[in-house]
């Protein structure tokens, strides 16, 4: 079994602890950010195609990301798949974004897309959106659950016992009063009529999962921005699996899916 | 100089590169501490918001509102639910869509979270009523992060 550290939310056993009531253990993969970084859009012309990089990030694999626009308020995903993301020709896909070296838009340019001179904040993911990933799972629920408590961790930043009573989670690099979004599964789904266009993922969480999603290229070598605005495809979901399927068209493509493990108990 | 916990990958020693885990790290998350909470499951019910050709060609309510006690406008997700049909949306649920866009969705200001209701007639033609209330309740999942959503997140770097 892998050496490491597990804490627990204030008041539970160690021992006994389902996920949903842990803080840190360090067997899982959290939901780290690699990079934050304001850029602006230039000034772009309606019906007009660019490739220009907004970020090289340099991580040698096709990381998670998104787009917020800070001066229209909202997450952007442009993602243009004429033809279809199967499509293996990288003339005919656009939009904004990522392959393993950097952020960047190419393609076609519509007034409707809002974003010509647009300061954004771009967040990364230290997370690789094309390699599977499944962390253990303990949902069974415990003999008790947690109760307030005094007991807990921090680590306060620059040794100043000062902070020591701040209830902002930035005075601390550790503290069990936050709760990190750790991962439970990456996976990459192939809607197409093999799948009869509804892709079903297990999850088994035993809660209504949090999850994103983003399209990727056939080839898992570029990926569109995760949009937490809006999902562009049916979803339906149960304690244990999330179906994606198509609104009045068929789903037609690949995406990359990221579920996250429950953040807190459900009865607290 | 900061402090925290890292921990090296199996066998190996603590060095860049092959560290599993840096508290320092920045990562999305959620403070437990907060009254009220800053992630849980409510329900709501939209109502029958309307739109006139002749008038508004917009309408929007606020069915719930979570203050959430940040000095900053924090990032979030949401969830909505259909119970019935296990319909599941992230961040925009839509009644019914195309030149009348009839959903719930969310924003964020300097001092709440909010759930809103939104009726928009994108053609300025029509005399419309809301189906919201033909859904029934709507359940909402939301997460509060104490992470900026349009700033870069303070980092404490572990040394």
């Amino acid at each position: 079994m892998a050496k490491g550290a597990s804490i627990v939310q204030q008041g539970v056993s160690v021992e006994d602890a389902i996920d949903a009531q842990k803080v840190l253990d360090t067997r899982w993969k959290y939901f780290e950010i690699y990079k934050e970084v304001e850029v602006s859009f230039p000034t772009m012309v309606d019906l007009t195609s660019y490739n220009f990089t907004l970020y090289e990030h340099r991580l040698g694999f096709v990381p998670f990301f998104e787009v917020f626009s800070i001066t229209a308020n909202a997450h952007i995903a442009k993602f243009n798949t004429a033809g279809g993301p199967n499509v293996t020709n990288l003339s005919v896909i656009g939009g904004i974004v990522s392959d393993k070296d950097r952020i960047y838009f190419f393609g076609l340019y519509l007034n409707d897309d809002g974003f010509s001179k647009s300061r954004v904040l771009i967040r990364i993911y230290n997370v690789d959106a094309a390699k599977e990933y499944q962390a253990p799972l303990v949902n069974v629920k415990p003999n008790r659950a947690s109760r307030k408590s005094s007991i807990g961790a921090k680590v306060i930043q620059h040794g100043d016992l000062n902070v020591a009573k701040s209830s902002e989670l930035s005075d601390y690099t550790l503290t069990t009063r936050g709760k990190p979004l750790a991962i439970q599964r990456v996976g990459v789904a192939s809607s197409d009529t093999s799948t009869g266009f509804v892709v079903k993922v297990d999850h088994n969480m035993g809660t209504l999962p949090i999850f994103l999603a983003a399209p990727i290229k056939l080839d898992r070598s570029i990926i569109g921005a995760l949009n937490p605005d809006f999902v562009p495809f049916l979803a339906t979901a149960t304690t244990s699996n999330l179906t994606f399927s198509g609104a009045q068209a068929a789903l037609i493509g690949v995406f990359s899916y990221i579920i996250f493990k429950e953040l807190a108990e459900v009865s607290t | 100089m900061s402090y925290g916990l890292r921990v090296a990958k199996d066998g190996e020693k603590i060095r860049a590169g092959n560290v599993s885990y840096d508290s320092g790290a920045p990562r999305l998350q959620v403070a437990l501490n907060k009254d009220p909470k800053h992630t849980g499951v409510e329900s709501v019910k939209g109502t029958g918001l309307q739109v006139f050709a002749a008038g508004v060609h917009e309408a929007t309510e606020t069915l719930f509102r979570i203050p959430h006690g940040l000095r900053y406008r924090p990032k979030v997700l949401v969830y909505f639910n259909r119970a019935q049909l296990n319909s599941y949306a992230v961040g925009t649920f839509y009644y019914g869509f195309g030149a009348i866009d009839d959903y719930l969705t969310y924003e964020v200001t300097d001092t709440a979270v909010l759930i809103k209701h939104v009726l928009t007639d994108n053609l300025a033609s029509s005399n419309y009523t809301s189906l919201a209330p033909s859904f029934g309740k709507i359940q909402v999942k939301y997460l509060i992060f104490s992470n900026p959503i349009d700033k870069v997140t303070a980092v404490n770097r572990t040394v």
